[in-house]
């Protein structure tokens, strides 16, 4: 039996302060099998991006742990890592990327240049290796060779996503962690990014969790799909058990709003 | 009869519509039968008897109310496919069991000889080899190759059947599950089928198939099982099937030639 490559227990993440006190996600437990996508689909507000930012250890959780089977042999909670291993966590095991490209990408370094940076973060070292891979890996997500050296700052939101999609995947992590990847870009862009990482996930088998609204990008790329609400995990399944026969009102309601 | 491949006892589907004030549907209630390697059995009905919904729960795309469905992998291992965890039903559907629903769901832009070698790939094939094997499959089923290279989103409903039925036959599973594969197809399309499924059964297929077609089950079905609001009785494939619409259906058939 193939064991989880990522395994998450009781994820629970409070902003809490002078007068407030927010439950973004609570008590989330799941697993990732290797090669394996899953889904995590709700609507705004509902904790789906926490979860990532916590895995990505851009978020402290306020409790919870998450073991990944190549950190301390999957004996040790990743939360509880120490500096040196967060962004050792964050740099060779996993890779993330963001709605916003500006979180992901250095707009004033060009696109190979950001793609050399997450290899060089991981411990790459020869400038031509370096540089042979950044151009493979912006081949492979479309961007045009000739557009390597320029900023991405200048790129559209589609061609932005593709040199974050490039950098994600550059030094092969086990864990690619996708949020809202089309979420803003216009429709025909949304499905030459879909289409992208749809092949790449066929041919090298990524193993990745995939957040959105959308059912439609859930439905594309999922295995299996968890449906979050007000920050609790109310329903998952197969992606396809889930959009045919959806068991929780939340969800029936949420498949039942899809308009195609 | 040779040892069941799969058994299926009990099995109970009640959808609860939350969305519906609660309001529930009994598409299927306590439906038990077996099947061995190689067996051909049909499901008639008429429209909203539970058919489709059979199959789905056969392939977890719906959850079982209640039952069990006792399967006997490759392998040997006897497992329930109703709960069986969700990694091990990709697995099996990776592998070994494989349904066809009634209308083709193809990805977005993705050409049909890729629809089909994508069932190859899945099972470890050279992404080459599968594109041949998908396409040989496809020609064979009337395709050329201007269609094979063109997205099925644009086909006939005819041509989205073909792409849908050569899915199924690219590389035969241990375990079929169609709906009305032949609905949409001329009568020269559904000799192919024929031919396919009798191929795929002499090497040990087993099918569950939904037909409307009372010519088709008497040629193909060992066994038929007629289902109406829910409630299964098996009958021989000679015999009266008590449908109503049953030679309605036949009728359609005759006219649609």
């Amino acid at each position: 039996m193939v064991e989880p490559l990522l395994r998450v227990r009781d994820l629970t993440k409070i902003y809490s302060g002078k007068g407030h006190h927010i439950v973004a996600c609570e008590d989330v437990s799941f697993d990732v099998y290797p090669g394996e996508v899953l889904g995590i689909v709700g609507e705004s507000g509902s904790g789906k991006s926490t979860v990532l930012q916590c895995l990505f250890q851009d978020v402290v959780p306020t409790s919870g742990a998450a073991y990944l089977t190549s950190f301390h042999e999957g004996e040790r909670n990743m939360f509880e890592a120490d500096r040196r291993e967060r962004r050792e966590l964050r740099t060779h095991r996993m890779s993330m990327v963001y709605q916003n490209p500006r979180q992901g990408l250095n707009l004033m370094v060009t696109a190979g240049g950001n793609v050399a940076e997450r290899l060089l973060a991981a411990d790459w070292r020869r400038v031509s290796d370096i540089r042979a891979k950044a151009s493979d890996y912006l081949v492979r997500t479309e961007v045009p060779i000739e557009r390597m050296d320029d900023f991405p700052a200048f790129f559209s939101g589609g061609m932005q996503q593709r040199v974050q999609i490039a950098k994600a995947l550059a030094n092969s992590p086990e864990l690619v962690l996708l949020d809202e990847l089309t979420t803003g870009l216009d429709v025909s862009v949304q499905a030459g990014v879909l289409d992208l990482v749809r092949d790449i996930q066929s041919r090298y088998g990524v193993t990745a969790i995939i957040v959105s609204h959308d059912l439609g990008v859930i439905r594309l790329l999922a295995d299996r799909t968890l449906v979050m609400k007000d920050g609790h995990v109310v329903e998952s399944g197969l992606t396809d058990q889930i959009l045919e026969d959806p068991q929780h009102p939340y969800t029936q309601l949420l498949v039942n709003c899809v308009t195609n | 009869m040779a040892e069941p491949m799969l058994s299926v006892s009990g099995l109970t589907k009640t959808i609860t519509l939350h969305i519906l004030h609660g309001a529930e549907v009994h598409p299927l209630r306590d439906v038990s039968f077996d099947l061995a390697p190689g067996e051909f059995l049909a499901i008639a009905g008429p429209s909203g008897a539970g058919k489709s919904s059979l199959l789905k729960c056969l392939n977890r795309t719906y959850l079982a109310t209640a039952g069990t469905a006792r399967y006997i992998t490759r392998a040997g291992e006897a497992v329930d496919l109703f709960s069986v965890p969700e990694r091990e039903v990709v697995a099996l559907r990776r592998t070994e069991i494989t349904y066809v629903s009634q209308f083709l769901k193809a990805p977005p832009r993705v050409p049909a000889v890729d629809v089909v070698a994508s069932v190859l790939t899945r099972r470890g094939v050279d992404l080459e080899v599968a594109r041949e094997r998908a396409s040989a499959m496809l020609t064979r089923l009337g395709m050329g190759p201007s269609l094979q290279t063109s997205y099925p989103a644009l086909f006939s409903g005819g041509e989205q059947q073909r792409v849908n039925v050569a899915k199924a036959f690219v590389d035969p599973p241990r375990l079929l599950l169609l709906d009305e594969p032949t609905s949409a197809l001329d009568v020269e399309n559904r000799d192919r089928v024929i031919d396919l499924l009798r191929e795929a059964q002499a090497g040990g297929t087993a099918v569950i198939a939904i037909f409307h077609d009372r010519e088709l089950i008497r040629r193909l079905a060992d066994r038929v099982l007629v289902l109406a609001d829910g409630i299964a009785r098996e009958v021989a494939p000679d015999e009266d099937l008590g449908i109503a619409d049953d030679s309605l259906t036949d009728e359609l058939m005759e006219v649609s030639r």
